[in-house]
């Protein structure tokens, strides 16, 4: 078995195309999770809610599992598969204003864009924000260039740093995943709150 | 059972059987033995001395030729522009970038085909792409354009076109003292009554 789509033999526009299709899926995943409701968001903090924690997780879960198997099968190349370059002091910083924005704001950049998409002011506001963030971000970058590029280790894996294999590392997550899960189930009982779905 | 239960007793068990999987190596840019084989009986990857010499006439920016000898042989007759990596550094992490590329069009060279067929084969099958062969090495560079044969009386057309070509290329190459004439009396064109337009009628 070969690969499913050999990127290299396909055209940039076919390759655009599949982007959209699978950008598609993504908003519509979102949206039926109930991701435009920044309640159901927000619940991921305070306990009374752990979708978030579930869709994100059960995500990486199968996406884990099907490039595992698929790289067994010979059906996917995992040396062009791109891995997120990791500089830790922008994770860091960056992790944390995301943290911040979360909460304050609502949403995350990906479900802004869904609930924008339904017509949410506030997903308009968040939006308009977050540009007007990129912008600024673009036009000081000289300042925090040195910042940002400090301490570059490229596209590390967890399995590599760990010295263990990608499989374990697989099994490692699930059973961390499993457990969160019933955690956040005994969560959402312990903070309930009256049904958040509603419209106030 | 409940549903989710059992979804993580599942989820669970496909985990473990992962976790005993082998890590896989699989690369779609690297070829294997076969298609290697298939380029090689193509001699897709071959480039002609009249075409590098066309390349280096037309000043191609995206040409770069390099020299695969040793320092010594390459300082002796180095083509216009080459740049000399020796076989041994070839593949060492900071000359790996002269072939790790796709913007150049790179052009390797040796006495002959082999030296650099060699460090072609081993850049293929690391999956490294625009890199070419010249044709026959510098021998062939020498003896199609550097000095090319005058062709026989009886040769056809084009290979005197060819010869003309030639050349004018080594004379781009070496200098203009070097121009070979050639010592054919030019054949007069014989001038025929040109046939008359029927005029009228329908035309």
């Amino acid at each position: 078995m070969g690969p499913i789509i050999p990127v290299y033999e396909i055209s940039t526009e076919l390759n655009f195309l599949v982007a959209f299709l699978i950008g598609l899926g993504f908003g519509f995943a979102l949206e039926q999770a109930g991701f435009s409701s920044s309640r159901k968001l927000a619940g991921m903090f305070y306990g009374y809610d752990t979708t978030v924690l579930k869709v994100f997780f059960t995500a990486a879960i199968t996406g884990m599992l099907g490039l595992t198997f698929m790289n067994y099968l010979g059906m996917i190349d995992m040396s062009i598969v791109y891995v997120n370059e990791y500089y830790i002091e922008s994770a860091i910083i960056g992790g944390v204003i995301m943290g911040i924005g979360f909460i304050v704001g609502g949403f995350c950049p990906g479900t802004s864009v869904c609930a924008a998409a339904i017509g949410k002011k506030d997903a308009w506001a968040f939006l308009g924000g977050s540009l007007i963030g990129i912008l600024l971000f673009g036009e000081t970058y000289n300042w925090w260039k040195d910042i940002y590029t400090k301490n570059f280790l490229g596209g590390v894996k967890l399995s590599d740093t760990l010295g263990i294999s990608d499989g374990f590392l697989v099994l490692l997550i699930i059973v961390a995943a499993i457990m969160m899960f019933w955690v956040g189930e005994w969560a959402e009982k312990k903070f309930k709150r009256p049904d958040i779905t509603k419209e106030m | 059972m409940n549903a989710r239960v059992i979804l993580s007793i599942v989820v669970l068990a496909l985990g473990g059987v992962a976790a005993m999987l082998p890590n896989a190596k699989n690369s779609s840019l690297e070829l294997n033995e076969k298609a290697l084989h298939q380029e090689l009986l193509l001699s897709s990857h071959f480039v002609t001395a009249d075409e590098l010499a066309d390349l280096l006439i037309n000043q191609d920016p995206s040409l770069q030729l390099i020299d695969v000898r040793t320092i010594e042989e390459a300082k002796k007759d180095p083509l216009p522009g080459a740049i000399n990596i020796p076989l041994d550094s070839m593949f060492s992490p900071d000359k790996n970038f002269y072939l790790d590329q796709t913007v150049m069009k790179n052009i390797l060279y040796s006495e002959d085909d082999q030296l650099a067929t060699q460090v072609w084969m081993i850049a293929r099958q690391k999956g490294y792409k625009n890199n070419y062969l010249l044709q026959g090495g510098l021998r062939a560079w020498k003896n199609n354009i550097i000095n090319p044969k005058y062709p026989e009386q009886t040769a056809s057309k084009a290979a005197f076109e060819l010869y003309e070509k030639r050349a004018a290329a080594s004379q781009y190459f070496t200098g203009a003292e070097k121009v070979i004439k050639p010592k054919v009396a030019p054949i007069i064109p014989i001038q025929r009554r040109q046939k008359k337009k029927v005029q009228g009628g329908c035309s």
